[in-house]
């Protein structure tokens, strides 16, 4: 069984550096120092990581596996693409959830989960496209990297906490040469009160992950007492389970710290639970 | 409320998913290819979409109708079953489709018309012997009636056709679809029961024990036959006091003769899908009594599941004849 953090994990993954740095600004991220191919942020407690990947498939999905390696992510971590998009069918600066991606290229399309509560009016397909979108043939919204962003990121962790949320920059007839950094800054940093809301609800799901995977109550104390074998370990994983579902007395710690060996200890359980 | 639903691009103009989409008018609709785009991918978790299932709409190509697997039955000579939908509105601990499914969304295979015309296939092949066809072996039957209308679609089906039943598994307390049509003397509907104490605890989104009796009488009472199935039978504390009691309850609100057959089972999973199970619900007593048994079964201590299904067969052997009463081990 992996190592699975009890705190929460987001892993931030923007195109651009003037996407990223109203995100970086709000979460008081710090660029770490390494020599990295992709310059990665994070905050003091390591909840928050943020990388700037550039434009296009190839960059984000190099970003993503960079981010993941780096910042020791695991299979609760949450993953959330922001950037702007193209559009004809919503308004400038709207933020839009996406649950279904289609490459251009290839006609393949994914499903990112519909998060249940999310408060975003906004629901689309996003088509993600090698260069920057003039005709917007579909109603759809349209960017150069939600595709390959979202293929990476659901091979590593749980597509229930997988984010691709987009804001509209530009549509038909707009000039993409004006879209200016500042102005992309802003129509981001309008929409972090709006961001950061979401997150408790994608904690949520996050922690109910865990809640499956972490190892039962009591284990890691146990072990760091007494010595168990690999197969003692997987029959005190097994009986803890037990004991905290039956409850068979309450202080189980206090009971076997007087037992001095990891038999003596496995043996007490099975019979107190033979008992209840 | 469902507030998305995922719709097979070949089945979008179906009359079925046109009726059931009418149900759904504000839920978001996506187009997809097939239904294992959404239904059968890795790294999803049932668990989290069970918090709030979508809907898929797809066709079933093959395999509408199948054998069941030995050991299931009530009496006829040849089982098979079907299932028109996969996943369920309720949410028991127990329930095998957890450990089966990688994804709870609903799941809705609208071409009815294939699934009666194999039914009726396989009638014709087994003419002279006597068939049973269960329904609600990956879903609950009754439901999503609402959504569905798949009783009111089926029963056509076996009226008339004497040698061939079919029982529609459930745990919904609705009795309107039943109100509404005929009694046909094959048809079976199977209530899912356990002490109402345990269901109260296992059963989560499900109608009560009580109100499934009340349903039971009410249907009893228009001519319909009614099934009884216990299985899982679960241990816990006066386990005996809290079956004998049930049966007791039943038994004193629905007359024996209404009742078409009893059948009893184990708790027991394959081990694969028990470990996924398991993940979803550690804290969960019922499962803290379990082990592995036999290879790649995980149940009861054998002593233990023999003494829970003897007691119970005799205690219900104390208001029916032994020719209804059926273990299940399947």
């Amino acid at each position: 069984m992996s190592k699975i953090d009890r705190k929460n994990s987001v892993r931030w993954v923007i195109a651009l550096m003037p996407e990223a740095i109203p995100i970086i600004r709000a979460l008081r991220l710090i660029k770490i120092s390494r020599n990295l191919s992709f310059p990665i942020y994070s905050d003091e407690v390591g909840e928050h990581w943020l990388t700037v990947s550039g434009l296009g498939q190839n960059n984000i999905a190099a970003a993503t596996k960079c981010l993941f390696e780096t910042s020791s992510a695991d299979k609760t971590s949450i993953w959330i693409n922001v950037g702007i998009a193209g559009s004809k069918t919503f308004n400038l600066g709207e933020l839009v959830f996406i649950d279904k991606v289609t490459s251009n290229i290839s006609g393949k399309s994914l499903y990112p989960y519909s998060i249940p509560n999310l408060k975003i009016e906004n629901r689309s397909e996003l088509i993600t496209v090698n260069s920057p979108e003039r005709e917007f043939g579909s109603d759809g919204v349209y960017d150069m990297e939600g595709f390959s962003f979202f293929e990476v990121t659901s091979k590593l962790s749980s597509i229930e906490i997988i984010l691709i949320l987009k804001i509209v920059s530009d549509g038909p007839g707009s000039d993409l040469s004006k879209i200016h950094k500042d102005k992309i800054s802003t129509l981001i940093e309008t929409k972090i009160p709006t961001l950061l809301r979401l997150l408790p609800t994608v904690f949520s799901i996050s922690k109910n992950l865990k809640d499956q995977i972490l190892l039962p109550k009591n284990f890691e104390d146990i072990c760091k007492v007494r010595k168990f074998t690999f197969s003692q370990r997987v029959t005190l994983k097994k009986l803890l389970h037990q004991w905290h579902a039956r409850k068979p007395s309450k202080n189980l710690l206090k009971n076997i710290s007087v037992l001095k060996t990891s038999s003596r200890i496995i043996k007490f359980m099975e019979e107190e639970l033979n008992r209840s | 409320m469902i507030d998305t639903i995922y719709i097979e691009k070949e089945i979008n103009d179906s009359p079925k998913t046109i009726q059931i989409l009418r149900k759904f008018k504000n839920a978001r609709k996506i187009s997809i290819d097939r239904y294992g785009e959404i239904f059968n991918r890795k790294n999803q978790n049932f668990r989290v979409q069970k918090i709030k299932p979508n809907l898929i709409l797809a066709r079933k190509h093959k395999g509408f109708v199948l054998p069941t697997p030995e050991g299931f039955g009530i009496g006829d000579q040849k089982n098979f079953y079907f299932s028109h939908m996969y996943n369920c509105i309720y949410d028991c601990s127990y329930c095998f489709l957890q450990g089966m499914y990688s994804s709870a969304n609903y799941l809705i295979f609208v071409n009815f018309e294939d699934f009666k015309r194999e039914i009726k296939g396989v009638m014709e092949r087994n003419l002279g012997e006597s068939i049973t066809f269960f329904s609600g072996y990956d879903c609950d039957s009754v439901a999503m009636e609402s959504v569905t209308n798949f009783i009111n679609d089926f029963i056509p089906t076996f009226r008339g056709h004497d040698n061939a039943l079919i029982e529609l598994r459930t745990k919904s307390a609705q009795t309107r679809i039943f109100e509404k049509l005929e009694p046909i003397s094959n048809c079976v509907i199977a209530y899912s029961l356990m002490p109402e104490e345990l269901a109260g605890k296992l059963d989560k989104k499900a109608p009560s024990v009580s109100l499934r009796i009340s349903a039971m009488k009410k249907l009893s009472a228009m001519g319909w036959k009614i099934g009884l199935r216990f299985d899982p039978l679960i241990y816990s504390d006066n386990w005996k006091i809290k079956y004998q009691s049930l049966f007791k309850e039943i038994y004193s609100e629905i007359k024996e003769e209404s009742i078409h057959s009893v059948s009893l089972g184990s708790l027991r999973f394959p081990k694969t899908y028990f470990n996924k199970i398991f993940s979803y619900h550690r804290q969960e007593e019922v499962f803290s009594r379990l082990d592995i048994n036999g290879g790649n079964l995980v149940s009861y201590d054998k002593d233990l599941e023999s003494e829970m299904n003897t007691f119970c067969k005799n205690e219900l052997l104390k208001y029916c004849n032994e020719n209804k009463v059926f273990h299940c081990y399947s």
